[in-house]
């Protein structure tokens, strides 16, 4: 048996605790089995995801079954007594509660934000980590990426060629598919229109397992130029631009000026797990024949159901190195592969639930120790009413269970109350997400959310009330005497300590932690992206193939567009590109620098940016040396290239002149480096520069391209007299993502905001429910000890030597916390890592501000209590003695 | 006669795996998983609670382990159908086949349009 058999098993049988013994005793060892094969099952198809979704269930079926199990033992045993005396508790409970509404209200809110705040936070994480993707066996699913490891790159876009050699070769696999985005200009309707599509090899839906609700998937056949001439509709689409006229089946549309035929119309619950199109076509092109150096396409797999995700990987890392010996163009090349699950989740999101969730678990852990606080406080008046029901013969399980009853009202009335909270949290979280997210995920509040806020719930009461009632219960040998100080108060002042220095603890650590998320979120945005992004806009324009059949008449389309909307009055300068930064484009190049030896330090791999004269200066691209691209620059002149920074330092000499330099990628180009740019950040926010090429996008024949316009003032004015200008030219051609570069970025941003401002909330809820735990308990302290500080005052102490004594006791606890808070916060530093740009995880400022922010909360929560200690009437406190 | 209320799914598919042959508990949450195909999933939990039921509601019984039965993991209990609970699968089945039958004369089921 292997290790971690063992370890799951001992894991299990420790769920298994919630059954009752003798259910335990006769099919623990057999459900034991039974949980092994099903773990077994789900790690081989979906390896660590699926093990998470099974212990999830696991759990669940434990807490359902064991719980039916003990209800129909007890019910076997005698249901009137025992059913009996939970209601008389249950009654006795509320008629306390009830008795004291300050008291249970400040209780129930307490416990409510606690429980609130981590259903809605599981509400979305649930719907982020679990909600299964919308295909068929979606376990069996996997993604797979382009990698060069030698420039540490990873996620890269794959090579349609070696895709399709990826699917001839592997035995792992059922199927493969490649697929992209695409727009596509559809004419011949009201209004010119662009939409978007996913240009998709033939098998895509069959590999997803789902089929056109009318009409028939593409045959195997229709791909390729000719033969491409098909399309299918999304629903929403169908309904939006045709009214679900059912005549549009088999009808012709002109999408980019070319006739294709709709064959079939998806279903309305078809979701695609990378956005929002409105149709499918086949690739214009075949996959065989692609050239190798271009990555540029998308590619899902189906493994077969014998295979697991970790042969499938080894067989095809091993095809990859075929591949990287075959061809020239892969050398270096590689691939990663995640089930595609784990792939539409994302990183960041992974990691941020795992932050998130953590945070929310101090935040209930603080209302906890709060709750936990008010009862040992309300336990010391309720000294005698619970030696009187000793007295009378109850024995001490009984005070214990009866104490614990009523903390559980408590916790169900605060997690009712949560849960209202949380219906709310969840929709405004879900609300500020970015517009960007795969349309897959699905936030609501299932029987999973309910099932994980119940779990919290009896889980608090445990926490928050069983040492207060053992604490209550026990020793009550003194207490029906007057003006008895049992042992068992000075324990509930140094338990009362101790749960303190945990709070002051937990609060350091949110703070730090919501601290460190927000400086992220404001370095992102005002980092040096390499360009200046404010008074930019930026638009796409596609070039339908029919109106625009050769090079030269696309290329004069472009020249007319620019030079127009440099014409408008307020235009700084203006340019064209396949992609402007941030727009999340993957293109890469393998190139080789005439001269070195290839061999020597294998293949050079650069990000490829097409650039058009004009689109340097209206980004304000900082040129380190050389000139930027101009009108010389034409489609018939020698090739030229600008590279980046980051390509000087990593693939020239200290001594190469980089302007000296030519580049050669295969047959496609052999260009003369004429500039050297700054590096500009291209992919994400959080994504290091990389060696970057520009050429001059009218040496290629691209067809859709970026708009990019420097204003002298409010961009978004300009919107409507670029669009002007461009329909001059062409008033069929639709204008589309009209944006200001500085959207672009707080769209990048958005993600991470979220998570910043979530952590900012928490940071304040913990810093509330920190400074009323210190002020409760100093109170709660400063109470037990009246008739000390009456004696004091007394024999003649100064008020002032009373508050320093109470504030001083509780100063210890703080430094104490902070002390242990800022350890524990160093280490969450850590495990925030990739969420965390541009800041350390240990930043000192951050970490000085929460320190300096606690001492000051601490230093009044300690204050105004002992101030009021020291007011007391010696008299009185000793009359009351 | 035919029952006019449902068996609960679970108990169906279990008593459905034993109707030709008497297995043990993971062998039964094996063959409801791979019947359904993964839609059904019998928790251990949910499984032996309802073993337990069934034997209590005498629709199914222990029995000895078939010589050939494999002991890997300690001996496991096999579960055989009995006369009752054969009849209250019959009559299940014959339930649902009404449904079918009502649903197919009023034209669901068959192709959609």
């Amino acid at each position: 048996m292997t290790q971690n058999r063992r370890r799951a098993r001992t894991a299990y049988r420790f769920m298994l605790r919630a059954y009752p013994e003798d259910f335990r005793d006769r099919y623990g060892a057999e459900m034991e089995e039974a949980f092994l094969a099903l773990l077994h099952l789900d790690e081989s198809r979906s390896g660590a995801l699926g093990a998470a979704r099974c212990w999830a269930g696991a759990a669940a079926d434990s807490i359902r079954g064991g719980t039916a199990a003990r209800l129909t033992r007890k019910s076997e045993q005698g249901r009137g007594d025992v059913m009996g005396t939970l209601f008389s508790d249950i009654n006795y409970a509320v008629r306390s509660l009830v008795r004291r509404p300050v008291f249970a209200c400040t209780a129930i809110a307490t416990i409510a934000i606690g429980i609130g705040v981590n259903a809605a936070v599981f509400t979305v994480v649930n719907g982020f980590m679990f909600t299964p993707l919308p295909y068929e066996e979606p376990d069996e699913l996997i993604a797979i990426w382009a990698a060069q490891p030698s420039l540490g790159w990873s996620g890269t876009d794959v090579n349609h060629a070696d895709a399709w050699d990826w699917r001839e070769r592997a035995a792992t696999l059922d199927d493969l598919a490649v697929f992209n985005n695409a727009g596509f200009n559809l004419t011949g309707g009201d209004a010119p229109e662009l939409v978007s599509g996913v240009r998709v090899t033939p098998n895509f839906l069959s590999l997803v397992g789902r089929a056109p609700a009318l009409g028939r998937d593409f045959e195997p056949t229709e791909i390729g130029p000719g033969r491409d001439g098909v399309v299918i509709l999304m629903d929403g689409f169908w309904e939006r631009r045709f009214a679900r006229d059912m005549d549009v089946l088999g009808s012709t549309l002109m999408l980019d000026g070319e006739q294709v035929v709709v064959v079939g119309i998806m279903p309305p619950d078809f979701l695609y797990h990378r956005g929002r199109p409105d149709l499918i076509r086949p690739w214009h092109f075949e996959m065989a024949g692609a050239p190798r150096a271009n990555h540029s396409a998308n590619a899902i797999a189906r493994m077969t159901s014998a295979a697991g995700i970790d042969a499938t990987r080894a067989e095809l890392l091993d095809i990859a190195g075929q591949l990287a010996n075959e061809y020239p163009e892969n050398e270096g090349w590689t691939l990663s592969v995640t089930t595609l699950q784990v792939e539409v989740i994302g990183e960041v999101a992974a990691q941020a639930s795992v932050v998130l969730m953590g945070a929310v678990g101090f935040i209930l852990l603080m209302a906890c120790v709060n709750v936990a606080n008010l009862l040992l406080a309300r336990a010391g008046t309720r000294t005698r009413e619970i030696a009187v029901r000793v007295a009378l013969g109850a024995g001490r399980g009984r005070v214990v269970r009866q104490l614990l009853t009523e903390s559980l009202v408590l916790a169900m009335s605060g997690g009712v109350l949560g849960l209202l909270m949380a219906n709310w949290g969840y929709r405004a979280i879900v609300s500020a997400l970015p517009p960007n997210l795969p349309p897959v995920f699905q936030f609501e509040m299932d029987g999973t959310v309910l099932a994980f806020t119940a779990a919290i719930t009896v889980g608090a009461a445990l926490l928050f009330g069983t040492l207060p009632a053992l604490r209550a219960s026990g020793d009550q040998g003194g207490a029906l005497k007057d003006g008895a100080r049992s042992g068992s108060s000075r324990r509930s002042s140094r338990f009362a300590g101790a749960l303190v220095v945990m709070q002051t603890a937990m609060a350091v650590v949110l703070l730090v932690g919501g601290g460190l998320l927000m400086k992220s979120v404001a370095g992102m945005r005002s980092q040096d992206f390499g360009f200046e992004p404010e008074n930019v806009l930026t638009a796409r324009l596609s070039l339908p193939q029919a109106q625009y059949a050769s090079k030269e008449v696309s290329e004069n389309y472009w020249r007319d567009v620019t030079e127009r909307i440099r014409d408008i009055p307020g235009v700084l300068s203006a340019g064209t590109t396949q992609s402007h930064p941030l727009m999340g484009s993957n293109w890469g190049r393998t190139v080789t620098i005439a001269g070195q030896d290839l061999a020597e330090d294998q293949a050079r791999t650069v990000r490829l940016t097409l650039a058009s004269p004009g689109l340097f200066e209206a980004l304000r691209f900082g040129m380190v040396q050389g000139r930027v691209f101009s009108d010389d620059d034409g489609p018939d002149a020698p090739q030229v290239a600008i590279v980046n920074e980051a390509f000087v330092e990593r693939y020239l000499g200290p001594n190469d002149d980089p302007l000296a330099q030519t580049l050669l990628s295969g047959e496609m180009f052999e260009a003369s480096v004429i500039g050297v740019v700054h590096n500009v950040i291209e992919r994400g926010v959080d994504d290091p520069s990389e060696p970057a090429l520009y050429l001059p996008i009218a040496q290629s024949d691209i067809r859709t391209r970026s708009l990019v316009l420097r204003t002298a003032a409010d961009p978004t004015a300009m919107v409507s007299a670029v669009q002007e200008a461009v329909w001059a030219v062409d008033a069929d051609l639709p204008i589309y993502q009209v944006q200001t570069m500085r959207t672009v970025i707080d769209d990048r941003v958005g993600g991470f905001a979220v998570i910043g401002n979530l952590m900012g909330v928490f940071a304040v809820i913990s810093l509330l429910l920190g400074a009323v735990g210190i002020y409760g308990v100093t109170a709660f302290t400063a109470g037990q000890r009246t008739n000390e500080i009456g004696v004091r005052l007394a024999m003649g102490a100064e008020r002032a030597d009373v508050v320093r004594m109470v504030v001083g006791q509780g100063a210890r606890r703080t430094v104490l916390g902070l002390t242990v808070g800022m350890g524990l916060a160093a280490l969450m530093g850590g495990a925030m890592s990739r969420i965390l740009i541009g800041v350390s995880p240990r930043d000192p400022m951050t970490f000085g501000v929460v320190l300096v922010l606690l001492s000051g909360i601490s230093f009044f929560g300690l204050y105004v209590p002992a101030k009021k200690a020291s007011q007391i009437d010696p008299v009185r406190a000793l009359a009351a003695e | 006669m035919t029952r006019h209320t449902k068996l609960k799914p679970h108990w169906f598919h279990i008593l459905l795996s034993l109707a030709d042959r008497d297995l043990h508990g993971t062998a039964i949450m094996e063959e409801v998983l791979e019947r359904t195909e993964s839609h059904m999933r019998l928790w251990p939990g949910k499984l032996y609670g309802a073993l337990k039921e069934l034997a209590d509601a005498e629709l199914i019984t222990e029995v000895d382990a078939p010589d050939d039965a494999p002991t890997e993991g300690g001996k496991r209990r096999f579960y055989s159908i009995t006369r009752t609970g054969r009849l209250t699968l019959h009559e299940e089945v014959e339930r649902l086949a009404v449904l079918v039958r009502i649903a197919r004369s009023k034209g669901a089921g068959g192709d959609v349009a």
